[in-house]
């Protein structure tokens, strides 16, 4: 098979996971439906800080943020603006339409605010930048909860729901396509490179300014497209939900990954999606496990950090590994 | 016209004068030597010129154009490549990939045409690995193309960095200290290495080198400074026998 023709397949297969996840959606209780919508959308989200974080070595806090922007951006789109431009759309095959177009709406604004939040990763690095990325995540939801035509504290309700399982899947198709291709192309070897020495990626030409922008500016984009997901589905948005703890979710599912592994980062949000539900159901000397589950979710971590520090995946080369596997069939 | 030119360069961090009203120029195609004892400046030479610090007062032109503006990435991108006294490889990139990013410049596919592979994204790419393999092939390094660079033996590593900056296609390369921490052998291969480099991609060369026998060996010109100041400049005979050189060294136990 050529080289071109490889990617596109990928993402053909992606596609079509999507259509399959969409036609069993219907036979599986609301409460399954909900995890499974969650992890594809936290695959969206922890894909995309893995850009940031993983790729380019950035540390940012402030993902939760983007994802505000981008499920504010829209609601806004389709509860407010899809109306006039297309009348009643729901129920109606233009929905999908109205949707698309939101979710590019929000995406879009959330890009804009992330060349803002890129420009002090210019001159901040490590923990500064954290803090700086962490300030901004707050900044956003404060200044939300403040303006009552986004309904304050309240958030918007009623949204329609629109987020179906071929879009969440279908998206996070997109953004295992892009970023593997991106961070595989000559192009894309600028990100890694600032990641790994910014002194020597600059003495070799590459411009570290464009790569850290253009990091925060694609993260920010796939964020707010999945907080736009994440609204048509939820129905509801509320400034709480994207809280300092939502940006630390998404870092863990990183970290835990492994940063730079796409495929170990999707993992890891799936991972760490489904068991804190599938431990909420247990119960121990009579005590409800709900009440400490996320107490054990936190010792599960650490254990996790203690022992394998690079990630679940980090520093394992699945390529070399099916050769491997693949050499050893054929003896 | 030289290929570079320091004009009265200096450079001073708080009250020390790192450099100090340096003027020097460097020839197309010269293989020269900056030598000096520890702390003399000649690394802050070199962030000089490649704009990783500007200069306090001075100018610096390359190729008759003045550089003092430029970022550090453009004047990478202008000619100047060099390598660096503490190895600064891409450690968690493979062998192949960190020579990679020396194409990042020129690639004309940017970000959508790399994503989609577009137009000759996929020619394109072919020719850059290309070009690597020959590059690691004419370094004894081929092999270790899928290495993680963090990995490779020291050697390997001097080795790499200075493949690295050769795939930046410059007109001037600068090496700090490349023969530091390596055995006789390995010291007598490197400047071969130098020499053949030179002569093969035409290119000039700046040297900065604690080992006499190196420097001496290779160099056609050396200039040699003392806090901040050059205080000599010629041919290795000139400067060996130079008293102002010999003061300096002898006044610095370490040499
Ligand atoms: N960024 C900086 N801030 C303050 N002082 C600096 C800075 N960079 C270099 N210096 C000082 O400038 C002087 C020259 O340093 P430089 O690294 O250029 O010396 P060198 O000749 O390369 O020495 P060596 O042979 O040990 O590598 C030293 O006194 C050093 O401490
Ligand atoms: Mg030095």
């Amino acid at each position: 098979m050529s080289k071109v023709a490889r990617p596109y397949l990928f993402l053909l297969v992606g596609i079509i996971v999507a259509f399959g996840l969409s036609a069993w959606a219907d036979g599986i209780n609301p409460y399954d439906q909900r995890i499974v919508m969650n992890i594809g959308i936290n695959m969206i989200l922890a894909a995309s800080l893995n850009l940031i974080n993983g790729f380019t070595g950035q540390f940012s806090l402030g993902h939760a943020g983007f994802m505000s922007i981008g499920a504010y951006g829209a609601a806004i789109f389709t509860t407010m603006i899809a109306p006039g431009m297309f009348g009643e759309v729901a129920g109606t095959g233009m929905q999908d339409v109205a949707l698309f177009m939101g979710l590019l709406f929000g995406g879009i604004i959330s890009a804009l605010i992330g060349v803002l939040v890129g420009i002090p990763s210019l001159r901040l690095k490590g923990d500064y930048l954290a803090i700086v990325t962490l300030g901004f995540g707050e900044i956003i939801r404060v200044i939300i909860q403040n303006i009552p035509s986004l309904g304050g504290s309240l958030g918007i309700a009623n949204i329609p729901r629109y987020t179906t399982f071929f879009w969440v899947f279908f998206i996070v198709a997109i953004v295992v396509f892009f970023i593997q291709q991106l961070t595989k192309s000559t192009y894309g070897q600028g990100f890694l490179a600032v990641r790994d020495d910014e002194i020597a990626a600059e003495a070799m030409g590459v411009n570290t300014t464009r790569y850290k922008v253009e990091a925060f500016v694609i993260g920010a984009f796939f964020a707010g497209v999945a907080g736009g997901l994440y609204g048509h589905y939820n129905e509801l948005i509320r400034p709480a939900d994207f809280d300092f703890l939502k940006s630390v979710e998404i870092i863990v599912m990183v970290i835990l990954g492994g940063m730079g592994s796409t495929y170990g980062v999707l993992f890891a949000a799936a991972l760490l999606t489904y068991v804190p539900e599938f431990l909420r159901g247990f119960e121990l000397f009579g005590v409800k496990f709900d009440s400490f589950r996320m107490s054990i979710y936190s010792l599960v971590l650490i254990i996790l950090m203690l022992t394998r520090p690079q990630g679940l995946f980090g520093g394992i080369d699945f390529k070399k590994l099916m050769k491997k596997e693949i050499k050893f069939g054929n003896r | 016209m030289s290929l570079l030119a320091l004009n009265n360069v200096t450079i001073r961090f708080g009250g020390l004068t790192a450099v100090g009203n340096l003027t020097e120029t460097f020839e197309q195609g010269s293989l020269s030597g900056i030598i000096g004892p520890n702390g003399a400046g000649k690394t802050t030479v070199f962030n000089l010129i490649t704009g990783v610090y500007d200069p306090t007062e001075g100018g610096i032109t390359f190729g008759g154009r003045d550089i003092v503006p430029l970022k550090p990435y453009q004047i990478a991108n202008v000619g100047i490549a060099r390598t660096f006294q503490n190895i600064r490889l891409f450690g968690g990139m493979t062998v192949s990939d960190n020579i990679r990013v020396a194409f990042n410049n020129n690639a004309k596919s940017g970000l959508f045409a790399s994503v989609m592979q577009l137009f000759n994204y996929q020619r394109e790419e072919e020719n850059y690995h290309k070009q690597i393999d020959h590059l690691l092939d004419m370094f004894g390094m081929l092999d270790k193309r899928n290495e993680m660079a963090k990995n490779l033996n020291y050697g390997d590593q001097r080795r790499l960095e200075i493949v690295r900056a050769l795939a930046c296609k410059p007109k001037l390369l600068l090496l700090d200290e490349p023969a530091a921490g390596m055995n006789p052998t390995e010291k007598q291969e490197l400047m071969k290495l130098i020499r053949y480099i030179r002569d093969t991609f035409n290119i000039a060369i700046i040297l900065i080198e604690h080992d006499m026998k190196v420097v001496m060996g290779i160099c056609e010109r050396i200039t040699v400074i003392d806090y901040g100041h050059k205080i000599a400049v010629g041919t290795p005979e000139e400067v060996k026998s130079n008293p102002k050189v010999i003061e300096a060294y002898l006044g610095e136990p370490a040499h």
